[in-house]
């Protein structure tokens, strides 16, 4: 331990720079990064068109379809290059490299968020250090995704009336069998269809066929108006509508982001100039202390000369580099022992 | 006001920032007078050698630029002040040569060149630079110097001036610089490492140890210790 302060008192100057210099380095360095800035942009949902194409399920709402077919659209790589190319300030730096496509991927699919807040407003983020070139993106990508959201809502709809249809047809095929089967019992008890309230309650078959036919019939009017609606839906222009245009507003560092840089300062100054004393103290193999003497040489210490900064001479330089010029001899005890 | 001589310069010493220009005599190229005189006191009684008597201390170190010739002229400097006998520095690091420059002695003649068998008696390479204090230059080394170094044992020209003259500081050259830099060692009655706190591997250091004669007292000089000297660092007798 004696040693590393020792080592310390002489060198401080070098073990301290590395402990100082870099913290500030890099709080520095992060300070001249530019900031990133969010650019915003919230549209508002259809709710009607978005409760058509849902799957029925009444926990999502519509800003959630809307807000999954953003993000589903934003992992197309065909998307994000369409939307790229209609932004100019965005596209021109990228536009002569050879991966820009990746790139451009990897940009939009990571730093593009669409978030639904509440039942019909999505809000789109995209993190961006250039907020003219992000305003211009987000704008082509909304432009874009109107046409894909729009053929979206199309594709649902008719999936959802074929579905419709398919059901009303197998409801016409029950209501014509029961139909059948009224007739041949009204035909078999010679009953005309004017008799049927009246002797209904008297009789439970007849008035199980009857309700039988009356529900096919209710049936087939429900799914012949649900095809109606969704018929009518197919004209809608669009499925959202942009409340508030793309604007940019700096993003606020988090504390973690701002205490990281300082951080790593701290600690790899505190790693080289710790190390440099470490490795410093173990490569020096001189005698620093008095007391040293009599543990590695076996020989007393008669006097110790203080330092005197006044007698300093080129000298210490030139005895590092002093080698012994003449092989080890005996020892001489070693001569009269022998 | 401390005055450190440049080594730098040879022509005179230069002076510290914010004082007033001495005159040579009063210059002082000693670290005794930068460096409390009590650590080099330190050092001579943790030696444990007799105060009248006529030491031989050598100063080394393990490799060049531990101090070991700031140490050498700090200790002699402050024992030409406390001892009775008078205190000569002598240079045996030829290749490196630095009190002559220091003191603004003639390079030569020095210790080599009486070595190698030069008319030269002791007493002419021998300068007195302060009340009581000596100096002997390395002198010219030459190709040859570090090879006169093992010639020393057997032919030490400070053996009949030892005797008068009273202690004497070898400023030894690094041991693992030059392989007779033990041998030199030998001559000492105590030799003196110094090492450098933060300069020199712990390898080398005790390399430098092994290489130094076991029978003779030897101990630590640990220079430019940055901490103050505590009661366990230091004055240490062997």
């Amino acid at each position: 331990m004696r040693r590393y302060l020792d080592t310390f008192q002489r060198l401080w100057f070098i073990v301290l720079v590395p402990i100082l210099v870099l913290p500030i380095a890099s709080v520095l360095w992060a300070r001249s990064q530019p900031t990133k800035q969010a650019v915003t942009a919230n549209i508002w949902v259809d709710q009607t068109s978005a409760r058509l194409v849902g799957n029925g399920n009444p926990y999502i709402t519509a800003s959630g379809t809307v807000s999954s077919y953003f993000t589903e659209l934003l992992r197309t790589s065909s998307f994000d290059l369409s939307a790229a190319r209609a932004a100019p300030l965005y596209w021109r730096p990228l536009a002569h490299r050879p991966n820009a496509k990746d790139l451009v991927q990897a940009d939009l699919s990571k730093q593009v968020q669409a978030q639904s807040g509440g039942a019909n407003l999505v809000t789109l983020t995209y993190q961006t250090t250039a907020g003219a070139a992000g305003k211009q993106l987000l704008r082509s990508v909304l432009r874009e995704a109107a046409h894909h959201i729009s053929g979206y809502y199309q594709q649902g709809l008719l999936k959802n009336k074929t579905a419709l249809e398919a059901q009303l047809k197998q409801t016409r095929s029950q209501l014509a069998t029961a139909s059948t089967h009224l007739s041949a019992y009204l035909t078999k008890h010679q009953l005309t269809p004017q008799d049927v309230p009246s002797q209904e309650l008297a009789d439970p078959h007849l008035q199980a066929l009857t309700q039988a036919v009356q529900s096919n019939q209710s049936s087939v009017k429900g799914y012949q108006q649900q095809i109606a609606t969704l018929s009518g839906a197919s004209a809608l222009s669009g499925a959202f509508r942009v409340v508030d245009k793309p604007a940019a507003a700096a993003s606020a560092t988090s504390k973690k982001a701002q205490i990281l840089p300082l951080g790593i300062g701290v600690l790899l100054g505190l790693l080289l100039g710790l190390g440099f004393l470490v490795a410093r103290t173990a490569m020096d193999q001189t005698l620093h202390f008095a007391d040293e003497v009599p543990m590695l040489l076996n020989l007393p210490v008669l006097a110790v000369v203080p330092y005197n900064r006044g007698l300093r001479t080129k000298a210490p330089r030139q005895a590092r580099q002093a080698k012994a010029v003449v092989p080890a001899a005996p020892s001489k005890s070693a001569e009269k022992a022998g | 006001m401390a005055i450190v001589g440049n080594r730098e310069s040879p022509m005179k010493p230069r002076m510290l920032r914010g004082n007033r220009e001495k005159s040579v005599q009063d210059a002082s190229p000693f670290p005794d007078t930068v460096l409390p005189p009590e650590s080099f006191r330190q050092m001579f009684v943790a030696l444990d050698l007799p105060p009248d008597g006529h030491p031989i201390v050598g100063v080394t170190s393990a490799i060049r630029g531990e101090g070991r010739t700031m140490v050498a002229l700090g200790l002699a400097h402050t024992l030409a002040g406390d001892l009775a006998g008078p205190v000569t520095l002598v240079e045996l690091d030829g290749e490196h040569p630095t009190l002559a420059t220091l003191f603004g002695l003639p390079a030569s003649p020095g210790l080599f060149d009486v070595l190698r068998g030069s008319e030269h008696p002791v007493e002419d390479i021998t300068h007195r630079v302060a009340d009581n204090l000596f100096v002997v230059p390395a002198g010219a080394c030459g190709e040859d110097g570090i090879g006169l170094l093992c010639r020393l044992p057997g032919h030490n020209p400070f053996e009949q001036t030892v005797a008068r003259r009273g202690a004497v500081i070898l400023d030894l050259p690094p041991i693992l610089a030059y392989s007779y830099t033990s041998l030199a060692a030998s001559l000492a009655d105590a030799v003196l490492l110094v090492v450098r706190a933060g300069v020199t591997p712990i390898e080398m250091v005790r390399e430098a140890a092994a290489r130094l004669d076991v029978s003779c007292p030897r101990g630590v000089v640990f220079n430019g210790a940055s901490a103050p000297t505590g009661p366990r660092a230091s004055g240490r007798k062997l």
